[in-house]
């Protein structure tokens, strides 16, 4: 009778039998956002149920299940891009430290005596070149360090120490020029510190290409 | 201050569940009459007794539920479920096998799926069938109708039949007979020309089988009465008798030996008129929108016939309303009204398909 009594042609008795088992998807099957909720099958109805009451209750419910669902989403999407994110983060550390234990490896493989030979070196890319005295202490200090220092340390000190000399040979260079350019009695002892340095810095690299090969 | 709200309507019509199932009872009283007319008082006392059972049960079990007896017994829907198995059943059959029907119908079929409106079969067919598959001699027993009786007898008068049902004395012979679907389901070898030559039951008709045809006149006028009191729509009865009929001419094989009847013998005879506007219309287990209903009629037209012709039932109303019901969920996914306002049909199903 409801089925007859409907304006939009709905199937109020279905309607109501998924609204009462809140079957959403049934009930957007079978159209229930075209129920006008004019009440004709109600009217009509033999036993009197309040069938717009659960078409309203049921549209209700699928309109808040559908915000709650934006709103999941919005917050799964979000938490999946901090945990790309994160992840992100952690795979370069997994890789830097797998580089590092590579090297560290390596070294190991190589014989003892390169050990040696490095810590030598060592010494001499910290040692000072103006005092003697502090260049032995400051060497012995460095080969402790070298010997304690794990691969990966020695490497990355060799490469600061790299940098610094160069910056320092730059600096020597200047000292030089200006010294020819003033044609100052000093030139001897700035080709002298200039010819140190460039010495010093070759080494270290040719320590460090040991280091890595 | 506060006003109640209430959803539209703001007024209810005055059809109500109880009005229409009144109306549903007063249809059925030509063919009561004709039955009474054309089998003897049998009919009259299965209504009575079905109905006393169904009031009896529905009661316990109403307030075994703890729900309001007055209430569920007051929309008259235990008396209609009563009175479609009566009618159904064979006229002199036993009290017992009337009450255990009853029982069954409504305990079980009825009540013990939630009551009226979420029972998936139909109660009164449930409740037919169990006593067929149970009984079957008892439920196959029919009286002969006014016309064949033997000279000198006539039906057992209502003394008589009441001893009869309650067992004290057995029926005169010659009261009992076959029914047209029977006969012709046991006439092989003979044309249906000559079937209709030689038996009384056939020659002594206008159409269809002596009796028979009046009580599915009756019943034809019963249910035409609550089509146009819109307490069903055309469809469902349309369907089945449609397709009854189809089936009919299409398998008559110009009346050979092994032709299953003619098509008027096939709708106006057994149960089909009472089934086509009693038994399908039931809203609550069949197809919902009309579209679905045609086919549910069709279906069952199509289940009528072949369980007559091919199967070991004579008659199959019973049998093939229950399996349309079945059916009826089915049928309803997939045949969804064109909702006002839309281009196509939708499936009810269509996001479970993906
Ligand atoms: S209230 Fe909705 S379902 Fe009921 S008749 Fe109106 S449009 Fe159809």
């Amino acid at each position: 009778m409801c089925a007859e009594a409907c304006p939009a042609s709905l199937l109020p008795q279905q309607l109501f039998w998924y609204a009462q088992a809140q079957d959403h998807e049934r009930l957007e099957a079978h159209n229930l956002f075209d129920c006008i909720e004019c009440g004709a099958c109600s009217y009509v109805c033999p036993s009197n149920i309040p069938l717009v009451q659960y078409y309203r209750a049921a549209k209700g419910e699928i309109r808040h299940a559908q915000d709650e669902k934006v709103k999941a989403d919005h917050a799964r999407e979000r938490f999946e891009f901090h945990k790309e994110r994160i992840e992100q983060a952690e795979r370069e550390k997994e890789e830097k430290r797998a580089a590092r234990r590579e090297a560290a490896l390596k070294a190991k493989a190589n014989p003892p005596a390169a050990d040696k030979t490095d810590g030598a070196s060592g010494s001499k890319a910290e040692a000072k070149p103006s005092s003697s005295a502090a260049d032995i202490i400051a060497a012995a200090q460095a080969r402790a360090a070298a010997k304690q220092a794990s691969p990966e340390d020695q490497q990355a000190k060799l490469e600061r120490t790299i940098a610094a000399t160069e910056q320092r040979l730059i600096v020597a260079e200047e000292k030089l020029a200006e010294a020819i350019a003033s044609d100052s009695d000093k030139q001897a002892v700035f080709s002298a510190a200039v010819e140190n340095t460039r010495q010093k810095l070759q080494q270290s690299k040719t320590k460090l290409a040991e280091l890595t090969a | 201050m506060a006003f109640k709200q209430v959803t539209s309507p703001h007024a209810h019509s005055a059809q109500s569940t109880s009005k229409v199932m009144q109306l549903v009872i007063w249809a059925t009283v030509p063919g009561i009459l004709a039955l009474t007319w054309q089998f003897g008082w049998g009919s009259l006392i299965n209504v009575v007794i079905a109905s006393v059972t169904a009031l009896i049960c529905e009661a316990i079990v109403v307030k075994m539920r703890g729900r309001s007896v007055a209430f569920y017994l007051s929309d008259y829907s235990a008396l209609v479920t009563a009175l479609l198995l009566a009618l159904s059943l064979p006229p002199l059959a036993p009290w017992w096998i009337i009450v255990v029907g009853t029982v069954f119908s409504i305990v079980v079929a009825k009540q013990l799926y939630g009551g009226l409106g979420y029972n998936p079969f139909n109660p009164a067919m449930v409740g037919y069938v169990v006593l067929l598959i149970s009984f079957p001699i008892q439920m196959t027993t029919w009286v002969a109708p006014l016309a064949l009786l033997p000279e000198g007898i006539s039906h057992p008068g209502l003394v008589e039949s009441l001893q009869i049902v309650f067992g004290s004395i057995n029926p005169v012979d010659g009261v009992t007979g076959a029914t047209p679907l029977d006969m012709f389901k046991h006439s092989s070898g003979l044309l249906v020309d000559q079937v209709y030559e030689r038996e009384p039951l056939f020659n002594l008709a206008m159409f269809a089988g002596a009796g028979w045809e009046w009580v599915n006149i009756a019943f034809l006028a019963g249910g035409l009465i609550l089509l146009s009191n819109r307490i069903f729509t055309w469809h469902g009865p349309l369907g089945m008798l449609g397709a009854l009929a189809l089936m009919s001419v299409i398998f008559y094989d110009s009346g050979s030996s092994t032709s299953p009847g003619t098509p008027m013998m096939h709708l106006f005879s057994g149960a089909s008129m009472f089934g086509a506007f009693f038994i399908l219309t039931d809203p609550v287990s069949s197809a919902v929108s009309n579209r679905g209903r045609l086919i549910y009629g069709a279906l069952i037209g199509v289940l009528v016939y072949i369980i007559r012709a091919w199967g070991n039932y004579p008659d199959a109303v019973a049998f093939a309303v229950l399996i349309a019901n079945f059916a009826a969920p089915f049928i309803d996914n997939y045949t969804l009204p064109r909702t006002y306002g839309h281009t196509d049909r939708r499936r009810a199903t269509e996001k479970e398909e993906g």
